[in-house]
C-alpha cells in the first residue's frame, strides 16, 4: 500500500519543464512534425492505436512525441484520451473479405486464387543497417503503378473449407458481443472477450506465448494459413437514415492460423483455426495474437491445458500495458509507511533469531 | 426506427459546455435535497417533454444509459429527440432504466418497479426525473432530513400520490439500495436522493 | 439487431453513395466547394459538430461471430437549411469544420435543384480520385505479386 503524500509541486512543475526540455533535445537540430511521424513511423502509429485501443492516426503521432518515443507510454496516452469520448456509434463488422489489399501471403498454398502478394514487406530485406537513409536520402524511386489489378483473393480457409477438412467459423449467434471497456471481464471469457483483449494486448506478451506455444508449450502446431493487410471501409448504419453509410476507411492486418488438431473426444480431426486482427500494418501481432487465440481455445476443443498459453485468466490478466505498467511502476510511490511496518517487523524476527542464535550458542558452550 | 427530420428540434446551444452547467446544476440538486436549482440552459423540447426535464436527458443519458419514458412522453417526437441527441437505449420496461422519465405524476406510484440497485451495486439504482404538473399553492409542505440538509429544510410540492412518499420510506431500510429523483418544473430542478427522508409537516 | 436488410430505394442508394464520398473528401476541397456556392446557404444546426467515437466490430475468422476489435474517432453533424432540408454526416476522425460541411452538403445535395450540378463539381470528382488513388494503390501491391517455386526435395536423385 502506498500513502498519498503532499508537497512538492515546484519540484513536480520543474521536473515536468525538464521533461519538456529534454523531449525536444537539442534546438539546433529541427523539431519532429506530427505529420513526419505519422507519415514515416507508420509502424510506431499503428502499434499505438492498435494497443491503445483507438484508431486516429494524427493523436497517436502526437502521442509518440509526447512520450519521447515511448510507445507504451503513448499508449497509455492514447487509451486515457479514449475514456474522454462519447461513443456515437458501433460500427457494422468489418468486411474484411472486401479488405484493399496492400499485401496478401499464404505458408500453406503457393498457387492460391488472386496470387500471393508481398506489399510492403521487410520480409525479404537482409537486415543490413542502410547507410543511404543516414544521409539525407532522395525520394525513393516509386513502385509504378501499371501492373494489372488483383483478382479477387477468396479467403484461404474457405478453400480447406470445400473439403470439409477445417472447421467452419460462421456467425453463431446474434449476441451482443461482450465489451472489457464497460464490463470487467470475468473467466472464463468467451471468445468475443478474449478477441477483444488480445487486440489490445501488448504485442511481446503476446509473440512471446505465442512462441512459446511453438516451442512445445500447448501443442498447436501452426501454419500461417492466410495473412493479409490492406484497407476496408467502416459503415455505421445511424437511426436517423436507417441504411448502413461508410465513415471513412482504416488499414488493418488480418492473419488466419491454420492448425492441425488430431481430434478430442468432442470434436473429430480436423484443421482448427486462431484469428487475430490489429490496426494498421501490425502482421507480426496479429500473427501472434492468431497463435494465442488458438491456444486459448484448448477449453472448447477439449484439449488438456498444460501451457501458460493455454491459462487464459494468466494470458488475458496480464497482457494489458496500461495495468501491467501501471502496477509494476506504482511501485515507485511513496510507501514509507508499509515500509516503517515492514522494518519494525524485521528488526523484531532479527532480534529474536540473535537471541535464539546467542541461546543455542550458550547450550552448546555448556556441552 | 427512421426519425422523422422535419419535427426534430436541436439539443443544447453549445453541447459541451451547457451540459457541464446542467451537470453542475443536478450535482447541487442532489446535494442540497429539497431546494430548487434554476437549470442554466433549457434546450427546445419537444412537448410534452418539459425543458428542464429535457436538460437533464442530454447531461444525464448516453448510448450506455437505458432510458425509459412513461406513456405519455413516449410519442415519437419525444423518443426520436431523445434518441437522435443522446443514443441512449429506449426500454419498455420500468426495471431495465437506469434513468426515467415521467410526466404522468399520478401514476408515479410502485417505486419498486424501479432498479434499486444491489447491496454490491448501489449504484444500478435507476434516477426518475419527473416533471411535476403546474404547482398549487396550497401544496402540503413535506419536512426534509438527511444527508446535504443542515437540520431541516421544507419542500411544498402538488401533484405526487401519497404512494410516491410511502415507497421512498419503504426504501430507507434497504439503504444503499433506492431510487434517486430529481423533480423538476419546467426551469427547475429539486433534488430528493435515497438518503433523504420526507415526512408530512403537521404545520402543513 | 437490425432485421433483414431490404433493399434500398434508388434514393437511399444515390444518398448513401455521396454521404460515403462527403466523409472521405478532403476539407480543402469541401471548403472551395463551399465557396463556390451560387449562395450561401443559411442553415442551423440541430446538433452541433460533436467528437466522440465509434466502437469497430469485426468477427472473428473474417466470417465467425463478432466481436469488438477497438474504437476509431468519429464526428457527427446534423444541420437544417433554412429551406427546411436536413443533412447528416458521420466523418471518421476529429475534424468538426468537415463534419459540419458535409452535413450542409448532405443537405444541399436532397435540393433538386442543385444535387445534378454538385454531384457534377464535387462528389463524382471527388470519386474519381479515390477510385484513382485506390486504383494506383492496388496496381503498386499487384506489382508485388509472387509465384514461388517449390524445389524438389530429391536428395537421391
Amino acid at each position: 500500500m502506498y500513502v498519498a503524500v503532499k508537497g512538492g509541486e515546484k519540484a513536480i512543475d520543474t521536473a515536468h519543464q525538464l521533461l519538456a526540455e529534454q523531449r525536444r533535445g537539442d534546438t539546433a537540430v529541427a523539431e519532429l512534425t506530427l505529420d513526419q511521424i505519422k507519415n514515416q513511423m507508420t509502424l510506431a502509429v499503428d502499434r499505438v492505436m492498435t494497443e491503445g485501443s483507438l484508431y486516429d492516426r494524427d493523436l497517436a503521432a502526437l502521442a509518440i512525441k509526447q512520450a519521447r518515443g515511448d510507445l507504451m507510454e503513448a499508449i497509455f496516452l492514447l487509451r486515457a484520451y479514449r475514456t474522454t469520448l462519447p461513443r456515437l456509434a458501433t460500427t457494422e463488422p468489418l468486411e474484411t473479405d472486401a479488405l484493399r489489399i496492400i499485401r496478401r501471403i499464404s505458408a500453406t498454398f503457393k498457387d492460391l486464387p488472386g496470387g500471393q502478394v508481398l506489399g510492403p514487406t521487410f520480409d525479404y530485406t537482409h537486415r543490413l543497417l542502410d547507410f543511404a537513409l543516414a544521409a539525407d536520402g532522395e525520394a525513393p524511386v516509386p513502385v509504378p503503378a501499371d501492373a494489372a489489378p488483383l483478382e479477387p483473393c477468396p479467403r484461404v480457409t474457405a478453400l480447406l473449407n470445400a473439403e470439409g477438412l477445417i472447421e467452419p467459423d460462421l456467425a453463431a449467434d446474434d449476441a451482443e458481443p461482450g465489451d472489457i471497456t464497460r464490463e470487467p471481464p470475468l473467466y472464463p471469457a468467451d471468445r468475443a472477450v478474449r478477441l477483444q483483449t488480445l487486440a489490445r494486448a501488448d504485442e511481446g506478451w503476446l509473440l512471446a506465448l505465442g512462441y512459446s506455444t511453438q516451442r512445445g508449450y500447448a501443442k498447436s502446431h501452426p501454419f500461417a494459413g492466410e495473412i493479409r493487410i490492406g484497407s476496408v471501409d467502416v459503415e455505421i448504419i445511424p437511426e436517423e437514415l436507417g441504411f448502413p453509410v461508410c465513415i471513412g476507411s482504416i488499414e488493418v492486418a488480418e492473419c488466419e492460423m491454420i492448425n492441425q488438431f488430431k481430434g478430442s473426444k468432442t470434436t473429430p480431426p480436423q484443421f482448427t483455426r486462431g484469428y487475430g486482427l490489429t490496426f494498421g500494418h501490425g502482421e507480426r501481432k496479429a500473427m501472434s495474437m492468431a497463435l494465442v487465440d488458438r491456444a486459448l481455445r484448448a477449453r472448447e476443443l477439449g484439449e488438456d491445458i498444460t501451457a501458460p498459453a493455454q491459462d487464459e485468466e494468466f494470458v488475458l490478466s496480464h497482457g494489458d500495458t496500461v495495468e501491467s505498467s501501471g502496477f509494476t511502476q506504482h511501485l515507485k510511490l511513496p510507501h514509507y509507511v508499509d515500509f516503517q511496518s515492514e522494518l519494525v517487523a524485521v528488526r523484531a524476527l532479527r532480534a529474536e533469531y540473535d537471541a535464539r542464535r546467542r541461546a543455542r550458542s550458550g547450550e552448546q558452550g555448556e556441552l | 426506427m427512421t426519425l422523422s427530420a422535419a419535427t426534430l428540434t436541436p439539443g443544447f446551444a453549445d453541447a459541451v459546455h451547457d451540459a457541464q452547467a446542467v451537470f453542475r446544476c443536478a450535482l447541487t440538486a442532489l446535494s442540497r435535497p429539497g431546494q430548487w436549482a434554476a437549470v442554466p440552459h433549457l434546450p427546445p423540447a419537444p412537448a410534452p417533454l418539459s425543458p428542464a426535464a429535457a436538460a437533464m436527458i442530454l447531461t444525464l443519458a448516453d448510448m450506455d444509459t437505458p432510458l425509459w419514458l412513461d406513456p405519455v412522453l413516449s410519442t415519437p417526437d419525444v423518443s426520436g429527440w431523445v434518441r437522435f441527441h443522446t443514443g441512449a437505449p429506449l426500454v419498455s420496461l420500468p426495471e431495465q432504466a437506469a434513468f426515467a422519465v415521467i410526466a404522468d405524476c399520478a401514476a408515479l406510484t410502485a417505486l419498486d418497479r424501479f432498479s434499486l440497485g444491489t447491496a454490491e451495486a448501489p449504484d444500478l439504482a435507476a434516477t426518475l426525473i419527473v416533471q411535476l404538473p403546474p404547482q398549487e399553492a396550497d401544496a402540503d409542505a413535506r419536512i426534509l432530513t438527511g444527508p446535504g440538509i443542515n437540520g431541516s429544510v421544507s419542500l411544498s410540492v402538488s401533484g405526487l400520490p401519497d404512494a410516491f412518499w410511502a415507497d421512498r420510506d419503504a426504501f430507507a431500510p434497504l439503504f444503499p439500495q433506492g431510487v434517486d429523483v430529481l423533480l423538476t418544473t419546467p426551469g427547475a430542478v429539486c433534488g430528493l436522493p435515497r438518503t433523504t427522508r420526507a415526512t408530512l409537516s403537521a404545520a402543513g | 439487431m437490425s432485421a433483414a436488410p431490404s433493399p434500398l430505394t434508388a434514393g437511399q442508394q444515390a444518398r448513401q453513395r455521396w454521404i460515403g464520398i462527403l466523409a472521405e473528401i478532403p476539407l480543402p476541397e469541401l471548403e472551395a466547394a463551399a465557396a463556390a456556392l451560387p449562395q450561401q446557404p443559411g442553415y442551423t444546426f440541430l446538433r452541433a459538430p460533436e467528437i466522440g467515437s465509434a466502437l469497430i466490430r469485426a468477427r472473428s475468422g473474417g466470417t465467425g461471430s463478432r466481436f469488438n476489435l477497438g474504437e476509431m474517432t468519429l464526428t457527427r453533424c446534423a444541420v437544417r437549411l433554412d429551406s427546411g432540408l436536413t443533412g447528416f454526416s458521420w466523418v471518421a476522425g476529429r475534424d468538426r469544420r468537415h463534419a459540419e460541411l458535409a452535413a450542409v452538403f448532405d443537405a444541399l445535395m436532397q435540393d433538386p435543384a442543385l444535387s445534378d450540378s454538385l454531384d457534377r463539381t464535387l462528389i463524382t470528382p471527388a470519386e474519381q480520385r479515390r477510385d484513382a488513388a485506390r486504383h494506383s494503390m492496388a496496381a503498386k501491391a499487384a506489382a508485388t505479386r509472387v509465384d514461388f517455386f517449390t524445389l524438389v526435395r530429391g536428395e537421391n536423385e
